[in-house]
């Protein structure tokens, strides 16, 4: 019960009336007395200022009763009468008279439902009318709903139940009704309610009050009894959730122990939050939260962590000042920078670091018009003689530096270039120190500081770091061949992203456009990484590290999340030792890579004489037969050796074979052709087409344009049906392609013309149908001897490869790329559409890979080996490239390369790309040496043949 | 409008979270234990109740955000005759002030503010899911040229203020005058956290010139808000309720035009119009008078005439600001214990003896005189340690006084 005492209860239209006060304060308008004497305006009904009538102990036990309890219950008004008769002299007539008039007063409404919630009521003023109320009109002034949820809803409550169970006509059962609903939940008065045998009167309100609510699996929440602050409420916490069915009774029993019920207290919060449906927020930044695993200090992967994933006011800055600067996590530092500014080719259209400028193929971090303006800036605050406060001691410029050192300094450290190797940013141990030696005012610095403590900041310790070197950015660009037509020759339109916000920039290959803007995806809200709609992501989760999650780009966002796997990091058992997971080793001579159990390497014949051979040995025969994947074996030992059993193989290769000869399809539905390669052994029928509804919208864009075998292009394969056409390949028609054919593919696959080759993102071994595999060599040259009649290479001397398995050599950047079976099968089991099944194709995987190039003169191209690897190319789009162009295409790749072993948050976002493991250059230099043996006219001749012809 | 896109927010994150899920099967019709407890705290109203139950997971950010306004209250007022407590303080939610006084004005702006402030937090720890980082700072173009940029996550305390709002006013169901100061003042509230936010900077580069800088908007400390509250409770102004009268007829309506004009912003002070960024284009478009009509006709505050404002003629400057406190009526003088005044008198209440400012004991005690406590206090001082392994310590010991009201 309330501590409300008796003398204090007023009416409020008297509150203003009573000022009795003499005090001497100020500033105060209005004061009340606290003892309302026998006022003239008093009427018998304001009875709780009697005891101000009585004195001594009376007067004590007067207002120790409370004005609630007495308009509650009967009983305790007999209490009270004998307490004050015991106490209060008779003689006092008109304390007595007072009294009594309450007591009437009280009386005169007690069947008022609502008495019994007074005891809720907050507000004096309104507790005291309630008390001698006898309906909730007698409120309305003194009372605020606002104010009294809990009353309200009590006076609610009893309405509620006397509307209800006023049609019960037994009293005990009218009694246990009302019951009900005072006490929700206790559900033994139900039974109570039946026992007494009013079961066949329930009144059909009750039954929506008494109905059961089954608490779903109380057992999850037992971790938040751990978090009880008393041992009563841990151990109720732990039985309660044990044994009860319904909340009623969990709350119940917790209400009752664990006082009081705060939001905010450990307990209360921990039930809130644990038993909501409270969907996983994604992370601020995935592509950087993916990077934390690279730090090397505990303390730094969890700041990196919860800077990234929710935390970032409180953890970033911490982890800037401890963790980016430390020369230890130079590998953490990297990867942070490259998914906000990844290692970008060329810089041009500088005006103040003009020497950066016309640098084609060299990489840069920011390369901007912002970071030129910020070198300016810099650099004028240097030679104005500002101080440097970054080195961890104020430094002043040197009077007599060169003010070309000073800019080229000034411009590194904005622009970022970045070496090919690592793509590190960070200035040469070298350059530093003779920067420091020259351009540092030493005589302004005090304490035992020298050139070598300067650049710790600067530069990497050790001398065999990769590192950036000032002295080519001291020069004019050398190569001036690359700097005269530079704009023309290599463009990448990309770089400062043209698009909206929320749309990603592609290179297109067709028509006068260099790109196009596609809806995108953010990894996160501070993420400036996007990828386009359709492609899959994996996320680190935050709440168990080590495992990933991954969603689906749509154009609502990030969508159709769900658990990918967990990385236990186990190590690989090689021969006869354990090797870390993401350790690199090598194998005889060729390097591996341990990755989560399973380590790939790369497949070197290591014998004495590096002979050009194939895998498992297997004779240099052309029997193609068509694995169960999709992908063309030039011989069934090639594919007995890619583990491939003869029931998943069929003779000949997948390209003669028309997979809706069988007629897959409904009735209603059309077949088309549509050739995959899929990567998971796990792909029970690799589908090689769609059935197309023949009542199709031809306006429907999703599948996008295809060209027809008459070269004509449909805005969908609908489309195409609708017109009566035959499917040439998928994609915008192609220029610049010769539409002879049949070809062969560097992947042994025959194709109508060049155009269908490209489309598929493969490129012509040789014109006419395939009749040889090569025989696989590191050098670049042809491999099938006489049965082909290689075409002339774009140019003589370039760098080129033969692609593993084919016969000609081509000019262009190559790499091989490695990938992790197991990884590729996990997200393959995870995915669980078909649609979804259907984008685990090395086709997906080249697209995504097309994503990371810049320059729009340069087009990715690749194949699966022989070895099962993934062989890329990145080759000149025109056929006649200028020097440039081919470099910048080796460029690409190199920087692609780089990539892919560094596991850039670049690479490792996207769901098919996270699964490749390592990445080697395949590309030489191709030199005259074609002429090999008694080759040399023949190659002359196929030469000359191919001009004729063409 | 605003609501909506809520709505199917929270709906969508549900859908997803059912995806997300580990388990996939749910007992229908069962009750999440989270959503349970909403039925048990105490205080809240039925319609907090409801978006208790939606949320359960903020909800511990909400009681941190009225227990924080309720101990920076305390703090501020430690000093004074009120010292923040109130008739019925059981509870951290439902504060009841009784008298709409310049007191319950501070009462009810400290725990709005408390409220906008811990939910932002909330957000930016990633307690909450429908939040995350201030969405408006990054498209804003409106940046000094050099080299800066907003970047970074800043602290969403649109969200905050929004969330506010929808759980606070929730509860003025009333419509009458108190319930529009408690509107506003809940409003001044969160439109202070908003007003201090600070911003934030860090250097890019390793030279440190800072040439480009990364900014970005975090919550300043709590105890700079409780600052900033009790400069506006000095400033609070007092207010009437009026309800304007019964429209007028066509031919008066251009006369009355300057007075309507006035009236608009105040109907911010509605719990469903509130905050919103068009409020002032659509109360201009609302100025149709078949619907200004009816609007204008709810009752607003004005400005009390004093004595100081008392000679202006009737203008702009009648309505008070959103940013200022306002309260209805006088406060008590707080000196001796009268419930029905929201007052616990100072009885018993420590005071200075030297002070010569409220808690100074001649105010503190309101003449009544205090009671003067002598003891002794003892502590462990002059430790050494002497090898090898004691402690030595001496005892001190100082005599104090401590001063109550009577």
């Amino acid at each position: 019960m309330g501590p409300v005492i008796m003398h204090l209860e007023v009416r409020p239209q008297f509150r203003k009336v009573a000022d009795r006060s003499t005090m001497l304060t100020i500033g105060l308008t209005m004061m009340f007395a606290i003892v309302v004497v026998a006022d003239p305006f008093l009427d018998a009904a304001q009875e709780m200022s009697c005891c101000s009538l009585a004195a001594g102990s009376c007067r004590n036990v007067c207002s120790k009763i409370s004005l609630v309890v007495l308009g509650a219950e009967a009983e305790a008004r007999e209490n009270a009468t004998r307490r004050l008769l015991e106490f209060c002299s008779l003689e006092l007539t008109e304390f007595w008279g007072c009294v009594n008039s309450t007591l009437n007063e009280v009386k005169r409404h007690e069947n008022w439902t609502g008495r019994g919630c007074c005891y809720l009521v907050q507000n004096p003023i309104c507790r005291s009318t309630c008390a001698l109320s006898g309906s909730r009109r007698d409120l309305n002034e003194s009372c605020r709903p606002s104010d009294e949820p809990e009353f309200y809803s009590c006076l609610e409550r009893r309405e509620e139940a006397e509307d209800c169970c006023s049609n019960v006509s037994n009293d005990t059962c009218r009694a246990i009704c009302q019951d009900l609903f005072y006490k929700p939940g206790k559900i033994s008065s139900l039974k109570l309610y039946s026992s007494k045998g009013c079961f066949h009167q329930v009144p059909k309100c009750l039954k929506s009050v008494a109905e059961v609510k089954h608490a779903e699996d109380p057992k999850q929440h037992l971790h938040c009894c751990n978090v009880a602050t008393t041992p009563a409420c841990l151990e109720t916490c732990k039985k309660i959730l044990h044994t009860a069915t319904t909340d009623q009774e969990i709350m119940d029993a917790l209400t009752e122990k664990c006082r009081p019920v705060l939001p905010q207290s450990p307990f209360w919060s921990c039930l809130l939050k644990s038993g909501s449906s409270k969907p996983a927020r994604l992370p601020l930044d995935a592509g950087k939260l993916s990077c934390c695993t690279k730090a090397t200090k505990p303390s730094c992967q969890n700041l990196c962590w919860r800077a990234f994933q929710a935390d970032w006011e409180s953890a970033w800055l911490q982890l800037d000042a401890e963790c980016l600067s430390s020369s230890l996590e130079g590998e953490l530092r990297r990867c942070l920078e490259d998914t906000d500014d990844p290692c970008e080719m060329g810089c041009s259209g500088l005006s103040y670091c003009t020497r950066f400028n016309d640098r084609s193929t060299t990489l840069f971090r920011s390369c901007s018009a912002a970071a030129d303006e910020a070198a300016k800036l810099e650099a004028d605050h240097w030679s104005r003689g500002g101080i440097v406060r970054g080195l961890g001691v104020p430094v002043r410029a040197a009077a007599s530096c060169p003010p070309e050192t000073l800019r080229a300094a000034a411009c590194l450290l904005q622009l970022r270039p970045c070496e090919t190797k690592i793509h590190e940013t960070r200035l040469c141990r070298e350059d530093c120190l003779e920067l420091m030696a020259s351009c540092v005012d030493w005589s302004a610095i005090t304490g035992p500081h020298t050139a070598a403590t300067l650049c710790a900041k600067l530069s990497p310790a050790r001398s065999d770091a990769s590192c950036v070197s000032l002295r080519p950015f001291l020069e004019d660009p050398q190569d001036n061949e690359s700097v005269i037509h530079l704009e023309e020759d290599i463009m990448t339109p990309c770089k400062s992203n043209p698009c909206a916000q929320g749309e990603i920039c592609q290179l297109i290959y067709f028509g006068s456009q260099l790109y196009r803007c596609v809806p995108a995806c953010s990894l996160g809200e501070m993420s400036k990484q996007l990828v386009p709609v359709g492609s899959w992501v994996q996320i680190p989760r935050y709440d168990q590290q080590g495992c990933l999650r991954i969603c689906q780009c749509t154009l609502h966002g990030l969508e159709k999340c769900r658990t990918l796997n967990c990385y236990k990091f186990n190590s690989c058992w090689v021969h006869d030792r354990f090797i870390a997971h993401k350790a690199n080793f090598y194998l005889e001579c060729n390097p591996c890579h341990c990755f989560e159990g399973e380590f790939t390497c790369s497949k070197k014949n290591c014998g004495e004489v590096r002979a050009p051979s194939l895998p498992c040995d297997c004779p240099a025969h052309y029997v193609p037969v068509c694995g169960r994947l999709g992908f063309t074996f030039a011989s069934g030992c090639l594919a007995k050796c890619a583990e491939m059993s003869a029931n998943e193989v069929e003779f000949g290769s997948c390209s003669s074979r028309d997979a809706c000869t069988s007629n897959p399809c409904d009735s209603t539905e059309k077949c088309v052709p549509r050739t995959r390669i899929c990567l998971s052994r796990l792909h029970k029928s690799c589908r090689q087409y769609e059935c197309i509804p023949l009542d199709c919208d031809p306006r429907d864009e999703a599948s996008g344009p295809v060209c027809d075998k008459e070269n004509r292009q449909y805005r969908s394969v609908c489309a195409m049906i609708r017109a009566g056409a035959s499917l040439a390949y998928r994609g915008h028609c192609l220029e610049g392609c010769s539409l002879r054919g049949p070809v062969c593919g560097i992947n042994g696959e025959i194709y109508a013309n060049e155009c269908a080759a490209w489309a598929e993102r493969t490129m012509v071994d040789y014109f006419g149908p395939c009749v040889a595999v090569g025989l696989i060599s590191d050098e670049a040259k042809p491999r099938c001897g006489d049965l082909v009649q290689c075409p002339r290479l774009i140019e003589p001397y370039c760098i080129g490869v033969t692609p593993p398995g084919a016969c000609c050599p081509v000019c262009g950047g190559a790499a091989k790329l490695f990938y992790s079976k197991k990884q590729l099968d996990r997200i393959y089991y995870t995915m669980d559409e078909d649609v979804d099944k259907d984008s685990v194709t090395l086709e997906v995987l080249l697209s995504a890979l097309a994503r990371q190039i810049q320059v729009a003169q340069c087009v990715l191209r690749g194949m699966m080996t022989p070895d099962l690897d993934i062989f890329i190319l990145v080759q000149p789009t025109s056929k006649r490239p200028s020097t440039l162009q081919l470099r910048a295409c080796v460029a690409e790749i190199e920087k692609l390369v780089t990539r892919i072993s560094e596991r850039s948050p670049r690479i490792t976002a996207e769901v098919l790309l996270g699964a490749l493991t390592r990445a080697e250059i395949a590309h030489s230099y191709i030199s005259s040496a074609m002429t090999i043996g008694g080759s040399a006219t023949q190659v002359f001749l196929g030469i000359l043949v191919y001009i004729i012809i063409s | 409008m605003r609501c909506g896109d809520i709505a199917a927010t929270a709906i969508a994150l549900l859908i997803l979270g059912q995806i997300q899920g580990p388990r996939q099967t749910r007992v229908v019709g069962a009750v999440v234990v989270g959503a349970a407890v909403c039925g048990r705290i105490p205080g809240l109203a039925k319609s907090q109740r409801e978006q208790c139950r939606k949320a359960p997971h903020a909800m511990p950010a909400v009681g941190e955000g009225a227990e924080l306004g309720l101990r920076e209250c305390r703090h501020q007022f430690r000093h004074h005759r009120w010292n923040c407590s109130h008739v019925a303080n059981d509870q951290v939610f439902g504060h009841v002030v009784v008298v709409g006084s310049r007191e319950a004005a501070f009462t009810y702006a400290i725990s709005s503010a408390g409220v906008t402030y811990a939910v932002t937090a909330a957000c930016s720890r990633g307690n909450i899911t429908a939040c995350g980082c201030e969405p408006t700072v990054r498209t804003r173009k409106e940046l000094p040229a050099n080299g800066w940029e907003w970047g970074g996550c800043s602290a969403d305390v649109t969200y905050g203020m929004r969330f506010a709002r929808r759980f606070l006013d929730a509860r003025e169901v009333e419509g009458d005058a108190r319930s529009l100061m408690n509107l506003h003042n809940n409003k001044a509230g969160r439109k202070i956290v908003k007003a201090l936010l600070q911003t934030e900077c860090k250097c890019h580069g390793v030279s440190g010139s800072c040439t480009v800088r990364t900014c970005w908007r975090t919550l300043p400390s709590f105890r700079q808000i409780g600052d900033a509250l009790m400069k506006k409770y000095y400033r609070a102004r007092p207010v009437i309720a009026i309800t304007p009268p019964p429209p007028p007829t066509m031919q008066s309506l251009d006369a009355l035009h300057s007075t309507s004009a006035e009236m608009v912003p105040i109907l911010g002070n509605d719990a469903k119009t509130q905050g919103k960024p068009n409020d002032v284009g659509k109360s201009r478009h609302d100025r149709q008078p078949p619907k200004k009509a009816t609007r204008l006709r709810r009752p607003h505050l004005v400005l009390k005439r004093t004595k100081s404002n008392g000679g202006l003629s009737v203008g702009q400057k009648r309505i008070p600001k959103r940013s200022e406190l306002v309260f209805l009526q006088p406060s008590p003088n707080y000196c001796e214990p009268d419930l029905s005044q929201g007052s616990l008198g100072t009885q018993g209440r420590y005071c200075n003896r030297t002070s010569k400012g409220t808690d100074g004991c001649d105010l503190m005690c309101c003449g009544r005189g205090y009671n003067t406590h002598q003891f002794t206090r003892t502590w462990q001082c002059r430790c050494k340690f002497h090898w090898c392994c004691r402690v030595h310590c001496e005892t001190c010991t100082e005599r104090t006084e401590e001063y109550t009201c009577k």
